[in-house]
């Protein structure tokens, strides 16, 4: 919608379009690994530990939203840059693009390996890998926009698969395989627990996007709204695998959704359908890849104030391609992400924003910006801008008629 | 727009360049139905598996080509062994002598031979088929008593042309008969692994009897039991010379014995009182399943008949519908038979008191009169209580027969009971401690079965056979 | 177009992320070698900035709110876009002068004008040009005359009865009049012909004449009338071909712009229905259209429509087919940005969603836009079935999309690579039919692929009604006889007409063709990489697809972006309940019926629905 009612040079999207950027994004992980983290960090409990690090994820974006009222249509480099000019916006700048290039690049490894382990066994691993870069290079080379728009699309029937899914195996559900109710006991739901924060750490999306809102009043919504779909899918997908499988086998498996896709037998017809989950699993990846790459060259594009972001999609490619190798084996790519990169994400997602935000408050607290609520902020002016009211009005209005969309 | 054709190209040509790593026509590949594994004379094991024969079973090449052969009548399946040190490797070698390669992922069903599964090293092979990808984790587990190759070979289905479909009904008839269980590799890997449960296998063997000259198989109700049917060749003793004694071997002198039944003290076998490969029966199929094999850990410790297996799966709850036999209270020496469903899942209960484990189970099915063979009015609304007294005994005494079996004999939680222990306990950690499975056998059990006739079947009121008096009534 | 816009300051910025031919054309690049060709596709070049047009909301509303420099800035857009279009309608007027430099003026002298028309028509060598001299009789004098049109094109009946007739004989009839002037005398008392137009240049009486008018010269006017005496022959109304309905309407388009103009009025009666009309092609002068009702198409679209057809430089344009492609958003996606149909029923209902039409002389297709990719897989019989049957023929004509786009490489990803998902009973018997097939399965399956589409294409051609039983024919005899030769199996003969159907069953004729382009790639994509191949179509196509615009509107609209109102997209809505027009066309009037439209279903108003809120 919002590309209608927008500039003719905008990316511009709508509520739903954001905040299907970022379940998407933060649900990617369910595909991967983290039906079984949960388990390792909790034993029976995973679920528990879920809405545990849900609910802080909730408390640290409500924080952040507080803070962020004030500044409209900016993206966190932006503010970085009021809070520190230009070394905070290169500071804050080259640290998520290191974070985006981290998870980029084990990302794309780990759902290549995947797809090679799932289904192309005898593919050499670049061969499979290619497939997930093309579909990166030519998703961000037709920018945002097209992006988001087949996210819309495609999430809610990503979600119907997983959900379907977890409906099928439900002959498989035994209520006993989540007791103990405490599982590995409290250090394990809620110390190790507080790492798995870094499962929301594709929040950062959401820092990035304000720029591309069509309705900045939305910022805060959207951000609970992909939070709180986020973790109910988490949930799901945490609670149907511990209900599936019992607790020391329920750590062995690689692909807990895909374990679970195996099970599915209805019938003598009705089974072996774990391939279909291939399509969904691929499809999902290619736009959380492509999402990814584009805000990794975005990133690096505003931060060295850079015209174009078209001539480095293909450099950064390279490079997420080349940092996916790095890792010798499977099992260390895994480590790097369930151990080295959980336990830093979750700072520069939540802890990094606030800092800068807090910053950018004290810094510019005197400031103009204050005097313009919701009107155009003065430093803005790189940025498309329309009327907010216009334009806020209209979106609501529309919103209204469009009747939930979100 | 070069540009996008340049693109285009490049895409193509490392599409070429790389080629298809994986694609594998349907026809280069052999699949494998079955996969049974023995202990080896040479090696460690001996694996044998069932391969489709596609040319039989598609009934002949295409349309109007002659050279086909004639639709269904040629082998569906034929039988490869292999000595080899592991399951994965006899594929390997299996390829040496097979033009097409060896492709899993259409097993239906895994038979373990009965010393395989005793000797405890039924893990080494279970791991590596829940590693692979091919192997369905709901592929059936089977132990067979005697040899699987032997097995194997007994099945050649007539019903059915093809065998995999023969396996998948046989392997889901405990639906409705309740004398064999549901066991998939995924389950058994896990049960195998928990502390809170047991895992179990179905029990296969091949059928060694002949029928007895006097009684022809047509209508072999509750009589002709009499006739001493119930042969059966210790599928254990003869498991190692398989080869020779399949397809009804050297005869064996009928054992009333073998069934279980005597043992329980009924005068004639009920329908669960026997094990596979002893059930009194002809047919062409000589395979067949009933019973349960118990496991502790992955050493199988050992096997309960039919009967046992309607208790497992009455007090897991798993049961769904079957014709039972009762013996009728008022007038003995006849049957009643009902069609019996478990409509709910059973209530079990916990509790530890004084470091041993009570438990509750309460069980309550649902049941349809199917026969009456006294003719006795148990319809009316007086009389049909004193049915379902003696129904909930029968029912009672069994499962506490089993559960004590399992305490007392094999001291093996196959039910699961410990998964519902654990929800005394707090963490992991707590409940480790208990060590379950090895108190187990300490447990002591409170069964209460409820069953509840609600349909006489198309009969409502049963009225006495008239005669002229001559012979008393049998 | 593309210099035009380069030197608007506004467009300084990034604007655009469209690399396009026209700017590779007008790149200049240097003579061709293997090394400039390379440096060409390695090196970015900094992107022209493109006209990029987007359907906003309606004008109204913009203003309301054009208080920032952003909003100041859309209406120098618009200002632009506007003197724009205005230049290219003055260009092309330039142009139509056609060669021989600027015409002289229409003399008072008529002897010049004969000479001027005689050279301009070259009259002798054009055999069919017809020049009648004669004398109009005014009050006492006879003045000389002369008329011009091309023999065939007129209808001789009414030039005998309508203007030469009065002009020469009932000219003596008494005359109360005082008008003095002769044009005036003439054109008020003596042409009884009803289409007569007084015009001051030559061009005007040629363009008049050259499309089966005649043009009438008196001496001692400085203006000559053109008559529209049109009777060349043409065909009459008949059924539409490609889109055949069982129930409604069944007349078609023909080849006549003006029977077909009247053909939409008849449907739409309304006055604010606007048909403007314009040229295009210096040679071939095709009249085209453009349809849209005034008080419901949104003006940018409008504008849009008329700046894409204004700026038209041809010389030749036949059919709305070429006129399609001159104004398509996008040559290379596969799917049409605009519906063709040969249905005024189908026009008139989306006209009156507020879009526009283009009519072309000399084409019954008649183009309307924008349009998304939901609309061409209805079919206009939708809206005249009852709710149940048209849902069941939009779930049906859905999956047929699916069957005809990926039905093939299904079966490559499934056979190839993922063979456990198949049942072992068909597996089996997949494996038996393919034994005594010699090709691996991508052959075999573009070996009927190509021989079904030859079948197709040979169909077409072959004339007359043979055609389509000669083609079923040989698919089943070359079928039957591929089996039997073991050349393909015979489960892929099920898969390939299974296919066909599917694609047939898509009611927009170049919709089905984008499927029939597309189902090689992911026959290609499904032989490589199995679903993972199949993954990277999807995604890929699907990024196309919503990246692509109609006419401003996203092609995916409502569903990327999300619209409100998803009324009649993939199911449709009872008539009753169609409350909305489509959102994404941003049309001046969003509501198009009342919330309750049956007024019966209220009891108080008594099935006057004037009164129903």
């Amino acid at each position: 919608m919002g590309a209608i009612t927008g500039m003719a040079s905008d990316i511009t999207f709508g509520g739903w379009e954001a905040v299907a950027l970022i379940i998407n994004a933060i649900c990617a992980r369910i595909f991967l690994n983290f039906p079984r983290e949960v388990a390792e960090d909790a034993g029976t409990a995973g679920w528990l530990e879920t809405v545990y690090f849900s609910i802080l994820a909730f408390l640290l974006f409500y924080i952040i939203a507080r803070l962020y009222a004030r500044f409209n249509r900016k993206d966190i480099l932006d503010i970085a840059g009021l809070a520190g000019g230009e070394t905070g916006r290169i500071i804050g700048g080259l640290l998520l693009l290191g974070l985006i290039l981290f998870a980029g690049a084990l990302i794309l490894r780990e759902y290549t390996e995947n797809m090679k382990i799932i289904s192309l066994t005898d593919s050499p691993l670049g061969f499979v890998m290619m497939f997930f870069a093309v579909a990166m290079v030519a998703a961000c080379f037709l920018g945002l926009e097209p992006i988001v728009r087949f996210i819309a699309v495609s999430v809610p029937i990503i979600t119907a698969g997983l959900l379907f899914i977890v409906l099928m195996v439900a002959p498989y559900y035994d209520p006993t395989h989540l007791l103990p109710a405490l599982g590995n006991g409290f250090y394990g739901i809620f110390g190790k627990g507080f790492f798995k924060l870094s499962t929301y750490s594709p929040l950062v999306y959401l820092f990035l996007i304000p720029p591309f809102l069509k309705d900045q009043k939305s910022f805060r919504r959207i951000g609970y709204t992909a939070l709180g779909a986020s973790a109910l899918l988490l949930l799901i997908s945490s609670l149907a695998y511990s209900l599936v499988y019992s607790y020391p086998t329920s750590l062995e498996n690689f692909l807990p959704v895909f374990q679970l896709a195996r099970l599915i037998n209805y019938g003598r017809f009705f089974q072996r359908l774990e391939s279909v989950f291939v399509l969904t699993f691929a499809i999902s990846a290619m736009q959380y890849l492509g999402v990814i790459l584009f805000f990794a060259v975005h990133v690096f594009k505003k931060t060295f104030r850079l015209e174009y972001h078209r001539p480095i999609i293909l450099p950064f490619a390279v490079i997420m391609f080349s940092l996916a190798f790095v890792p010798s084996n499977l099992m260390t790519a895994i480590d790097l992400e369930t151990k080295t990169y959980m336990t830093f994400a979750w700072s520069i997602t939540f802890i990094l924003p606030i800092i800068i935000l807090l910053l950018a408050r004290l810094r510019a607290a005197p400031g103009p910006l204050g005097a313009h609520p919701g009107g155009s902020p003065p430093t803005g002016g790189h940025l498309p801008e329309s009327s907010p009211q216009g334009a806020s009005a209209t979106y609501r209005r529309r919103r209204s008629k469009g009747g939930g969309a979100l | 727009m070069r540009r996008i054709v340049a693109v285009m190209l490049l895409l193509v040509l490392c599409c070429g360049l790389a080629g298809c790593y994986d694609a594998k026509e349907v026809d280069d590949l052999a699949y494998v139905l079955a996969v049974g594994l023995d202990k080896g004379q040479t090696n460690e094991l001996k694996v044998t598996m069932q391969l489709a024969v596609p040319n039989a079973l598609g009934g002949g090449g295409g349309g109007g080509v002659s050279g086909g052969s004639g639709g269904g009548g040629g082998k569906s399946s034929s039988i490869i062994t292999v000595e080899a040190p592991t399951l994965t490797s006899s594929l390997n070698m299996a390829n040496n002598f097979l033009s097409r390669r060896l492709e899993l992922s259409h097993a239906e069903v895994a038979v373990f031979s009965e010393d395989l599964a005793k000797s405890g090293t039924i893990e080494e092979y279970l791991r590596g088929m829940i590693r692979s990808r091919e192997f369905r984790p709901t592929i059936n587990l089977v132990v067979c008593k005697g040899s699987a190759e032997e097995y194997l070979k007994s099945i050649k289905p007539t019903l059915d042309l093809d065998p995999a479909k023969y396996y998948e009904l046989t392997f889901s008839a405990y639906r409705y008969t309740g004398l064999s269980i549901r066991s998939q590799l995924e389950e058994f890997y896990a049960d195998m692994e928990s502390s809170g449960v047991q895992p179990v296998a179905v029990l296969a063997g091949v059928n060694k009897s002949k029928p007895p000259k006097g009684a022809q198989s047509g209508g072999s109700g509750k009589g002709d039991q009499s006739g001493g049917s119930g042969d059966s060749a210790q599928g254990d003793q003869s498991g190692g010379s398989g080869k020779e004694s399949q397809a009804g071997g050297p005869q064996q002198e009928a054992k009333p014995e073998e069934s279980t039944g005597q043992s329980k003290g009924r005068p004639q076998p009920f329908e669960g009182d026997y094990e596979a490969g002893s059930i009194p029966r002809t047919g062409d199929v000589k395979g067949e399943i009933e019973g349960l094999a118990v496991f502790d850990g992955a050493r199988m410790v050992g096997e309960m008949d039919g009967e046992a297996a309607t208790d497992y799966l009455l007090v897991n709850g798993d049961f769904h519908t079957a014709y039972k036999t009762f013996a009728d209270p008022e007038v003995t020496g006849t049957y009643v038979v009902l069609d019996v469903s478990q409509k709910s899942k059973p209530v079990r209960r916990v509790k530890i008191v004084d470091d041993k484990p009570q438990i509750t189970v309460q069980i309550a099915v649902d049941a349809d009169i199917q026969t009456i063979q006294s003719g006795y009015n148990y319809e009316d609304t007086k009389q049909l209580p004193i049915l379902e007294q003696a129904a909930e005994t029968q029912l009672k005494d069994e499962i506490v027969r089993f559960l004590g079996r399992t305490t007392g004999e094999f001291h093996s939680d196959i039910c699961g009971f410990g998964d519902h222990a654990r929800g005394l306990f707090l963490t992991w950690k707590d409940w480790d401690d208990y060590h379950w499975l090895q108190r187990y056998k300490d447990a002591t059990f409170d069964v209460g079965v409820k069953v509840r006739i609600r349909r006489p079947g198309m009969i409502l009121r049963s009225e006495p056979m008239e005669s002229s008096g001559g012979a008393s009534r049998r | 177009m593309g210099r035009v816009m380069t030197d608007s300051a506004y467009f300084s910025r990034e604007k655009t992320t469209m690399i396009t031919i026209a700017k590779i054309r007008a790149g200049g690049q240097p003579p061709m070698n293997l090394l400039n060709t390379l440096k060409g596709l390695l090196i970015y070049k900094e992107p022209e900035p493109v006209e990029k047009f987007i359907l906003r909301e309606n004008d109204n509303e913009a203003s309301l709110s054009n208080q920032t420099d952003n909003k100041q800035t859309d209406n120098k857009q618009q200002d632009q876009k506007e003197n724009e279009s205005d230049r290219g309608t003055k260009k092309l007027k330039r142009q139509d002068r056609g060669g021989g430099g600027e015409p002289p003026p229409i003399s008072r002298m008529l002897q010049n004008n004969l000479d001027y028309i005689k050279e301009r028509f070259s009259v002798p060598t054009n055999s069919d040009v017809m020049i009648r001299e004669f004398n109009v009789i005014v009050g006492k004098k006879a003045i000389p005359a002369f008329m011009v049109y091309y023999d065939g094109m007129v209808d001789r009946i009414v030039v005998d009865t309508d203007i030469l007739m009065p002009l020469m004989l009932l000219s003596n009839l008494d005359i109360k009049s005082g008008d003095a002037r002769i044009d005036v005398y003439i054109r008020n008392h003596l042409l009884t012909h009803n289409q007569i137009k007084e015009v001051e240049e030559f061009d005007q009486v040629l363009g008049e004449v050259n499309f089966g008018g005649c043009g009438i010269f008196v001496d001692g006017m400085n203006t000559a009338f053109a008559a529209d005496v049109k009777g060349f022959e043409h065909r009459t109304v008949e059924r539409p071909n490609t889109e055949m309905v069982i129930q409604g309407p069944q007349e078609g388009f023909t080849e006549t712009i003006r029977v077909n103009t009247a053909l939409i009025r008849k449907k739409l009666k309304d006055e604010n229905l606007i048909v403007e009309d314009h040229l295009v092609g210096e040679r071939s002068k095709t009249p085209c259209s453009i349809l849209y009702i005034k008080n419901l198409a949104n003006d940018s679209l409008v504008a849009e429509v008329r700046r894409r057809l204004g700026s038209i430089k041809v010389d030749y344009v036949q059919d709305s087919g070429e006129i399609e492609q001159l104004i398509e958003d996008s040559t290379y996606i596969t799917s049409p940005q605009m519906v063709s149909t040969e249905r005024p029923d189908r026009v008139a209902a989306m006209l009156t969603e507020g879009r526009a039409a283009v009519i072309v002389h000399g084409s019954p297709f008649v183009l309307v836009m924008p349009t998304t990719a939901f609309e061409l897989i209805h079919s206009p019989e939708d809206s005249y079935l009852r709710v149940p049957y048209a849902n069941l023929l939009r779930c049906i004509r859905t999956i047929a999309i699916l069957v005809a786009l990926l039905l093939p490489g299904l079966y490559m990803a499934i056979t190839n690579f993922h063979q456990e998902m198949i049942p072992t009973g068909l597996l089996l018997s997949l494996e038996a039919a393919r034994e005594k097939v010699p090709f691996p399965s991508i052959v075999e399956i573009l070996i009927m692929e190509v021989s079904f589409e030859l079948i197709r294409e040979a169909g077409i051609r072959i004339p007359g009604t043979i055609g389509p039983t000669l083609g079923i024919i040989g698919a089943l005899i070359l079928g039957q006889a591929a089996v039997a030769a073991s050349i393909v199996s015979p489960i892929l003969i099920i898969i390939v007409a299974v296919t066909g159907l599917g694609s047939f069953a898509i009611p927009s004729y170049s919709y089905a063709y984008s499927f029939r382009i597309l189902r090689f790639g992911y026959i290609v994509l499904g032989s490589v990489a199995g679903f993972l191949g199949l993954s990277l179509g999807i995604f890929l196509q699907g990024m196309l697809l919503v990246s692509s615009k109609s006419f401003g509107v996203p092609f995916f609209a409502p569903f990327a972006p999300r619209t409100a109102g998803l009324g009649d997209t993939l199911l449709q809505d009872p008539v009753w309940k169609r409350e909305r027009r489509p959102d994404y066309l941003n049309p001046k009037d969003n509501f198009r019926q009342p919330k309750i439209s049956r007024g019966w279903t209220r009891q108080n108003n008594g099935g006057d629905n004037r009164n129903g809120k």
